[in-house]
């Protein structure tokens, strides 16, 4: 018989997961992923108690948190753009610019493996503020995104 | 309607702020113009101060005490004067105040029970007298400051007013206010217009001081949860009653016992720690309730007579239990409470553990500023703890005094002895300043009561006109210190000398001075030490010895520093020019005050100080 | 299952009355939606758009204002998930103050280039509509939402202006750090709306009182207030403070320092109050809450207090300033008291006004040297004396030191602290010496705190300017007049921080209508 506590346990599972990931994971977009896996576990929990109790609110709470989830990705990514566009990499450990003083910046014990250089996507595109047109520049020919 | 005593300390006060904020308009330029306004600004606070004494000696003077002596009536004390005040505005219909009581109260914040409550006594004023005075001369000796005039003229101003408004609070609240205000300006005027190690001295110097001004702070909040309702004029209290019942749909009688009355008021706080006292000494069968508002004090009554704390018209076995269910009422809390504002004040004073900022400070500090030092602010330690510490814990102090006087006397010896090894002079002053003050700490420290309280009074009254004195000849010396770096550049003892030939004015000015401090009879240091010593002797003989002797210690360091100034042959000084005109007017008054309050000490200061002195001797002398 | 037109007709008009209430809000709505679509109009590029954020942000506050002079409230509104008590009533008008001064400061310092400046306003006014909701929200799921609503837009404020790759970093520690606070908050909240089956508070409030403090109410509780400490800054959820605040531009630095504080402390004292306002005796709420949240507090203030020691950059050492004043309020927070309430508004307020200070004084400095490090300000006196001493107030009193405002807030958080020592039932002997050994900590951190302040004003005032620097402005100022607006709204500050430190009524009464919800 599956009863609430299984529930409970995946949805902690999922929160632990989350949270295990976001403070080892050195990819932003992974460290992303992981806080969004904590909140789906919760989102676990909401669904499950709101069985229990036969109430909507649980469900109710489900679909706030999950538009919610999609707004602060939508920020979270356009950042993580910004900063991909700095950097060329999602490297979370090559954001140390901004630390204590007379602390050295963490310097990687073994290298990391290799990337495969791939043509950079990015090239030439700006995003324009929000609510305008870009504008198109006719002599590249191609708009690539 | 305004009263005139109000309208009178408010000047007092802010007059030097408003001077300040009138620098700000003068054009960066016209630094002369400025230097002149800021002098003029500290000439009307010292007239102001003058005015001040004048209406408080025809205050005492309107009355005779019971023996038909004028001056030393119990209602022109300032307990008195002040409860009169509360209570005649605590009526249902308030009574009109009076102008001429040099009591001023208004409420501040009232859902703090913080009032702007300024009073006048001897004690305060003669210390304000000599804030204005200094700061004057302070200000007359700031000529060579080129950088930054504005600056330091409004900051000095800023420095008076804080240090005037706490000499005259008589609102524990306002008083902190006050003293607090002194920390960012001494501390920017030590660290910007200082010597060479100015930076470090300044932040020594803030260190030090707000560490004793958070103690102060943690007394103040212990002070403010005290309930006072039996101390305070019982139409307040009713006032509070209906208040209450009405808030809260119940009858009278029903919330009667919820009443809580806080307050400030240092003159109330100092009758709750009175009635500590005695019921911690197991005295509380004396404890009684006040017939009148101001009471004829039980001074030189039957020994063991009843005490009248209570408002009148005050149930006093309540009071009592009350009182004690209070944990005011307890030991710890009144050693702890003593213990926070001795620290506080003997920060400042400063007491021998304590003291090591005072040398950095006076060392770094420019000529004037030094002069404010040790002249005005030092005394603050010494009021805070005659004003506040003593008054406010009686019990402890009492319990305490033998390692209080202790300290005073190690502060007497440690500074004389250090002050002998000193080369450079302005350190030597510093380490005297030290050994001075400790004579105004033995003289509080002194306690005797009943028949002997006399003792006690001289101790105290010397304490008083110690700080006097020593206010007029420290910040006289670090003047004359100033004179002669101005000169030479220097402050080394061992490449000074043979002053007197080039310098001949200043070398007696000088003379004067020095003799003044070494406590030469017929000279203003002497009285005060006299007076310390005589009651310390009856206090206790083995403290009195190591601080009579000490007074040898003073004669020879500083007849060794004038020797060492002025006497012999030197070439590096012989060129050196005799105070200029300015110079001059700024060295007379020390030294004609340095006479005359050697010669005339009572017709000066100890006639309007003794009463108020008399006064706070005759509400603790009769607590043991 | 359909409702009847009776219920309509009830929803109806309690709708309208709630709509009534919510005009602050509906203002800034309208604020973000008119600059949003503005740009779509022809010529819609060149209005001003920071001037028209700002007439929003103002209408709103009148509105709030009128609200709190009417001394009317409506209590819950929306059906329960808001409340407009006077608590929340006060604490929106004081937010909408402090957005009206962060958007002062952008408009005097042009934080943002025209063509961003919409996008920042935007952010501005929803982060501020999320903190407005936060103060009222009466729902855990409103709660929630606000919170995000508040951290969201906040994230991408902190990557102004864009080009400053230093403030996409900040930005994305806050961004990854909130998520997963959040998150954690998120945690608790479902596990407090799971065992009582509401996330309504009053409801939930009762149904604590009746179970007690259990396992699953416990961790609820305690993941609901990391999640909330999180925007406090309070220690162990502090980090991201320095790293953000040094970051970001200062003017934001000043946002999330004070307005973004208030909401968080409105809510731990929403929580805590509502708790206490039910009296239960099973569990003494001073002892089991209150006093390890004050452990906390003290932890706070000394971390911060010690950690800004040795900063060299002014954004980074106002950072832990905040975090050790983030230690002050929750201390006053902890106390739970009648006393401690209007204490620890008042504090909130004056925070605001001083801290807002000091950060838009950074912001002068920024525009008139190009940096914001310690050595930036070195012998400011000597070349800019006005901007210098008003630093130097606004310093002073975030030391406490009277007559400024700091030092009233101090006066009254200690005094609250000190009779909740006085206070403690004689049966709980820990209480007492726990409430006067915190106080004596925080004391002692006035001290301690005193170092770091003092060393800021020491290279303003004490250190000579460097050798060879040319008098006139670097490199990032710009013409002197804007510099001037800077200066007039330093000076509107500094005469605020006085005045109210001699004359407290204002603000009292302010704190005091907003207790009386909970007293």
């Amino acid at each position: 018989m599956i009863g609430l506590w299984h529930f409970l346990a995946v949805g902690a599972v999922l929160f632990g997961l989350g949270l295990t990931g976001l403070l080892t994971r050195r990819n932003l977009i992974t460290m992303f992923l992981c806080a969004e896996l904590m909140v789906q576990g919760v989102a676990l929990n909401f669904a499950a108690f709101g069985r229990l109790h036969g109430q909507l609110e649980g469900q109710l709470f489900v679909i706030f948190l999950v538009a919610v989830a999609a707004a602060e990705a939508a920020i979270a990514l356009g950042l993580f753009l910004t900063v991909y566009r700095q950097a060329r990499s999602l490297d979370v450990s090559l954001w140390q610019q901004v630390r204590e003083d007379g602390v050295e910046a963490t310097v990687d014990t073994e290298p990391l493996p290799a990337e495969r250089s791939r043509p950079d996507l990015l090239e030439g595109v700006q995003l324009p503020p929000a609510g305008r047109r870009p504008r198109f520049q006719p002599e590249e020919g191609v708009i690539r995104v | 309607m305004l009263e005139a005593d109000l309208i009178w300390l408010t000047i007092l006060i802010f007059l030097p702020t408003a001077t300040a904020l009138t620098l700000l308009l003068v054009p960066a330029r016209a630094a002369e113009v400025m230097r002149w306004l800021a002098v003029f600004g500290a000439a009307g606070t010292l007239s102001v101060s003058l005015c001040v004494v004048v209406g408080y000696y025809l205050l005492l003077d309107s009355r005779l005490d019971a023996n038909g002596r004028p001056l030393y009536s119990a209602w022109t004390r300032l307990d008195a004067r002040a409860d009169q005040a509360a209570s005649d505005a605590a009526q249902p219909i308030p009574k009109a105040l009076l102008s001429d009581d040099w009591i001023a109260r208004r409420p501040w914040i009232e859902d703090f029970d913080i009032y702007y409550a300024l009073g006048v006594d001897g004690i305060g004023l003669s210390l304000v007298v000599l804030t204005a005075l200094i700061t004057l001369t302070a200000l007359m000796a700031s000529w060579n400051i080129e950088q930054g005039v504005r600056g330091y003229l409004i900051l000095v101003l800023l420095l008076e007013t804080g240090v005037i408004g706490a000499f005259l609070a008589l609102d524990f609240f306002l008083f902190y206010v006050f003293y607090e205000l002194m920390l960012i300006p001494m501390f920017v005027l030590i660290g910007l217009w200082g010597g060479e190690r100015r930076r470090y001295a300044a932040f020594k110097f803030v260190v030090y001081t707000l560490t004793g001004s958070v103690a102060i702070l943690a007394a103040l909040l212990a002070w403010h949860t005290v309930d006072v309702r039996d101390f305070v004029d019982q139409a307040e209290v009713q006032q509070r009653v209906r208040e209450l019942a009405r808030e809260r749909h119940l009858s009278e009688s029903d919330v009667d016992n919820q009443v809580r009355i806080h307050t400030f008021d240092l003159v109330t706080l100092s009758k709750v720690g009175r009635a500590v006292m005695l019921i911690l000494s197991g005295q509380e069968h004396r404890l009684a309730a006040r017939d009148h508002i101001a009471e004829q004090p039980v001074w030189n009554q039957v020994p063991n007579g009843p005490v009248k704390l209570f408002a009148p018209g005050v149930d006093v076995a309540a009071a009592i239990a009350r009182l004690k269910a209070q944990p005011v009422c307890t030991p710890s809390f009144q050693y702890l409470v003593f213990a926070l504002l001795f620290v506080g004040f003997a920060v400042k004073v400063p007491v021998v553990p304590l003291h090591s900022w005072l040398p950095d400070a006076h060392v770094e500090a420019p000529t004037p500023i030094s002069m404010i030092l040790a002249g005005i602010l030092l005394k603050l330690g010494g009021y805070g703890i005659l004003r506040l510490a003593v008054p406010l814990c009686p019990w402890a102090a009492a319990q305490l005094s033998l390692w209080i006087g202790l300290i005073g006397v190690v502060g007497i010896v440690y500074g004389a002895l250090v002050a002998m090894g000193q080369t450079d002079f302005k350190k030597l002053l510093a380490y005297s300043s030290v050994s001075h003050m400790g004579f105004v700490i033995l003289g509080l420290a002194a306690w005797s009561s009943g028949g002997t309280a006399q003792y006690w009074q001289w101790g105290v009254n010397g304490a008083v006109f110690q700080m006097l004195a020593h206010g007029i000849t420290a910040s006289a010396l670090f003047f004359v210190v100033g004179v002669v770096y101005d000169r030479a550049h220097h402050r080394d003892l061992r490449r000074m000398g043979g002053l007197w030939e080039p310098m001949p004015l200043y070398c007696g000015f000088s003379a004067v001075l020095f003799f003044a401090s070494m406590g030469l009879p017929g000279l203003c240091g002497f009285v005060g030490e006299f007076f310390v010593l005589l009651s310390a002797w009856h206090f206790s003989p083995a403290l009195a010895v190591p601080a009579v002797l000490s007074v040898i210690l003073t004669a020879g360091y500083l007849l060794w520093t004038w020797l060492r100034v002025f006497t012999g042959v030197n070439e590096a000084t012989a060129s050196f020019a005799d105070l200029t005109p300015r110079e001059a007017a700024t060295l007379l008054p020390y030294v004609v005050l340095a006479i005359l309050l050697g010669v005339l000490p009572f017709t000066l200061v100890l006639k309007w100080v003794d009463p108020a002195v008399t006064g706070w001797i005759a509400n603790l002398a009769v607590l043991r | 299952m359909f409702p009847t037109p009776a219920q309509l007709e009830a929803l109806n008009w309690s709708l309208g009355s709630s709509l009534l209430q919510f005009l602050p809000e509906i203002a800034l709505c309208l604020g973000i939606v008119t600059l949003l679509l503005l740009r779509m109009l022809p010529k819609g590029e060149q209005v001003a758009t920071g001037i028209l954020a700002l007439a929003f942000v103002l209408v709103a506050g009148v509105a709030a204002a009128l609200q709190v002079m009417g001394g009317t409230y409506a209590g819950s509104i929306f059906q329960g998930m808001l409340t407009a008590d006077a608590f929340a009533t006060v604490f929106r008008l004081v937010l909408l103050c402090g957005t009206l001064l962060v958007m002062v400061l952008i408009q005097a310092s042009r934080l943002s280039e025209p063509w961003e400046a919409a996008d920042l306003q935007v952010l501005l006014l929803g982060s501020t509509l999320g903190m407005l909701l936060m103060v009222q929200a009466q729902h855990l799921l409103m709660l929630f939402i606000a919170v995000e609503m508040a951290g969201v837009p906040a994230y991408a404020l902190a990557a102004f202006p864009k080009q400053r790759s230093v403030g996409s970093e900040a930005a994305l520690k806050f961004a990854v750090f909130g998520a997963a606070a959040s998150g954690v908050m998120l945690y608790g909240i479902s596990l407090l709306t799971a065992t009582f089956g509401t996330g309504y508070l009053p409801n939930l409030v009762n149904a604590i009182a009746q179970r007690g403090l259990d396992l699953p109410v416990l961790a609820g509780l305690t993941l609901l207030l990391l999640g909330l400490g999180f925007k406090l800054s309070i220690v162990p959820v502090h980090f991201w403070c320095p790293d953000v605040f040094e970051g970001s531009a200062a003017e934001i630095a000043g946002f999330l320092a004070t307005a973004s504080k208030l909401a968080a402390a409105a809510l731990f004292l929403r929580l805590l109050h509502s708790l206490q306002a039910l009296q239960i005796e099973a569990w003494n709420l001073p002892l089991t809450v209150g006093l390890p949240l004050g452990i906390i507090a003290a932890l706070t203030m000394t971390v911060g207090n010690l950690a800004a020691f040795g900063q060299s950059n002014l954004q980074r050492l106002l950072a832990y300033s905040t975090i050790a004043h983030a230690g002050y309020i929750l201390l006053g927070i902890a106390v739970i008291s009648s006393t401690s309430l209007p204490a620890v508004l008042f504090y909130l307020v004056a925070y605001l006004f001083m801290n807002f200070g000091a950060f838009a004084a950074v912001t002068w400095v920024r525009q008139a040297t190009g940096r914001v490090d310690l050595e930036a300000v070195r012998g400011l006196v000597f070349r800019h004396p006005a901007p210098a001493v008003l630093f130097t107030v606004f310093l002073a009193s975030l030391l406490g030191l009277p007559p400024l405002v700091g030092f009233a807030a101090k006066f009254q958080l200690f005094q609250a602290v000190y009779q909740a020592g006085q206070a403690a039932p004689p049966e709980w002997p820990a209480l007492k010496m726990g409430w006067w050994t915190l106080l004596a900590i925080a004391l002692l951190n006035t001290v301690l705190s005193a170092y770091y302040y003092l060393r800021v004003v020491r290279r303003m005032m004490l250190d000579e300017p460097p050798v060879g620097e040319p008098a006139a402005l670097a490199p990032v100022a710009s013409s002197p007049e804007r510099l001037g607006g800077l200066l007039v709204l330093l000076l509107l500050l500094g005469v605020l921080v006085v005045l109210s430190g001699i004359y407290w009524h204002p603000l009292l009464l302010l704190s005091q209508i907003a207790a009386q919800t909970f007293i």
